[in-house]
């Protein structure tokens, strides 16, 4: 049985995904104040490091450092708002790519996990 | 259990443990984050061969540099591994000349006095005898033994007025070890070139320039140079006589203030480049200068649908005193 990340297609759609999601959040009114400040080459490397842990992939990302990496824009205003803005996003993304919907439905599942961190409730 | 070196002081690792993992738990304070290999935060140098998996995803001039990831790094003996900021490889430069072209701006020719590889596009710390130190831009093609630098005179900025205040010909400085990514490589050969400097970010866009002209075939090449005033822009004229003896090259002088000037675009740079018409799938785009146009620049080049990886920036950070 392959893994999601195998069935995604790997470390190459991640590389597909990033520069259409980070678009598609620049993009974004709900969200881009939170990252139209941020430097791009640093942004490029988050949402990959995003995209690889949502794609179930290699990822060391941990509850701990989900909600540290998070604490300033939570206290911007960061809110369940804006995740939802997000993986809306996400789930465009690999539409777009051509992903079905069952698959859709397990990234999302797996952005969902973090929630509560990244709003430093958990 | 392996034994590798960190700024020359011996460290022994447990069991597959990292470099970085190892250093950490020494109590070495190594910037990190993900420790998947993505962040590159945890980014060390090595003067021996770094695993290919620690080097994946670099550049292939921080490749060539001896940059590894220290997270992907298996702690192996015989390892040398140091800061990437150290100021271990200095290298003494002789002033050569030093013309103030602006009121602003002084062009600095260094002669190395010892073996100094660099691509154009990158940058070094200048070093005083005192120690004061500050990143410029090296403005001169590959393989040049003089490095030009083109420096702006910054207000409470010690090194800048030193630079372009003091009769500096014939004096010695140090050099640190060229740095940065803004550079040509054999994968972009044929591509498109766009060029954006602001203020001097166009030292390293120049040394690219120059490397396209005549070391490195590409296919068309555009280059933006945007100044607060007409006045601030220099080189002016330098340029326009590339563009008259080279078809492939177009060069765009922009300024905000002043009235309008024959030869220059009047306006506003980052609007320029949202409603250039170029071709996004076929074109390096290298954008240096101010840190927040640089940021600005390059949104609105990658909005515009040029693939993140062919967009490679400087931003010139400063530190002024308060």
């Amino acid at each position: 049985m392959n893994s999601l990340f195998e069935k995604l297609g790997g470390e190459k759609s991640v590389d597909a995904a990033v520069d259409i999601f980070y678009r598609k959040v620049l993009l974004d009114e709900r969200i881009n104040d939170f990252f139209t400040d941020v430097d791009m080459d640093e942004q490029v490397q988050k949402q990959k490091a995003f995209l690889t842990f949502a794609f179930g992939g290699p990822s060391n990302y941990s509850g701990l450092n989900m909600k540290e990496a998070h604490e300033r824009l939570v206290a911007r205003g960061l809110n369940d708002s804006h995740v939802d803005a997000v993986v809306e996003l996400l789930g465009e993304t690999l539409k777009e790519l051509g992903v079905g919907d069952n698959l859709i439905d397990e990234v999302a599942a797996i952005a969902e996990s973090v929630r509560d961190q990244v709003l430093g409730r958990a | 259990m392996e034994r590798f070196f960190f700024e020359g002081k011996e460290y022994s690792s447990h069991k597959n443990e990292t470099v970085l993992d190892c250093l950490l738990r020494n109590g070495v304070k190594v910037t990190n984050s993900c420790k998947s290999g993505v962040c590159h935060s945890c980014l060390l140098k090595s003067t021996s061969s770094p695993d290919e998996i620690s080097q994946k995803g670099l550049s292939q001039s921080k490749k060539e540099g001896g940059f590894f990831l220290s997270c992907q790094q298996k702690a192996l003996s015989g390892l040398e591994v140091f800061m990437p900021d150290s100021s271990l490889l200095f290298v003494e430069g002789e002033v050569t000349s030093q013309v103030r072209i602006t009121d602003t701006v002084v062009i600095l020719k260094v002669r190395t006095l010892g073996d100094y590889p660099f691509k154009a596009g990158q940058f070094t710390n200048i070093i005083r005898h005192d120690g004061v130190c500050r990143s410029y831009s090296i403005a001169s093609q590959t393989g040049e033994r003089e490095l030009e630098f083109h420096i702006r005179k910054v207000a409470g900025g010690e090194l800048s007025n030193w630079l372009y205040e003091k009769d500096l010909t014939n004096q010695k400085i140090k050099l640190s070890e060229p740095l940065g990514e803004c550079c040509l490589n054999d994968e972009m050969t044929g591509k498109d070139l766009l060029l954006i400097g602001v203020g001097t970010g166009l030292a390293p866009l120049y040394g690219v320039l120059k490397d396209s002209l005549v070391k490195q075939k590409m296919g068309a090449v555009k280059l933006f140079h945007g100044g607060l005033t007409a006045e601030s822009l220099y080189m002016v004229e330098t340029l326009k006589t590339i563009e008259r003896d080279f078809d492939f090259f177009s060069y765009h002088p922009v300024f905000l203030n002043g009235k309008e000037k024959e030869g220059y675009i009047k306006g506003n740079l980052v609007d320029l480049i949202k409603e250039l018409s170029f071709d996004k799938k076929n074109t390096v785009v290298m954008i240096c200068g101010d840190p927040s146009l640089v940021k600005n620049l390059k949104q609105a080049v990658f909005l515009s649908g040029v693939p993140s990886k062919s967009i490679l920036s400087d931003p010139f950070i400063s530190q002024i005193p308060r």
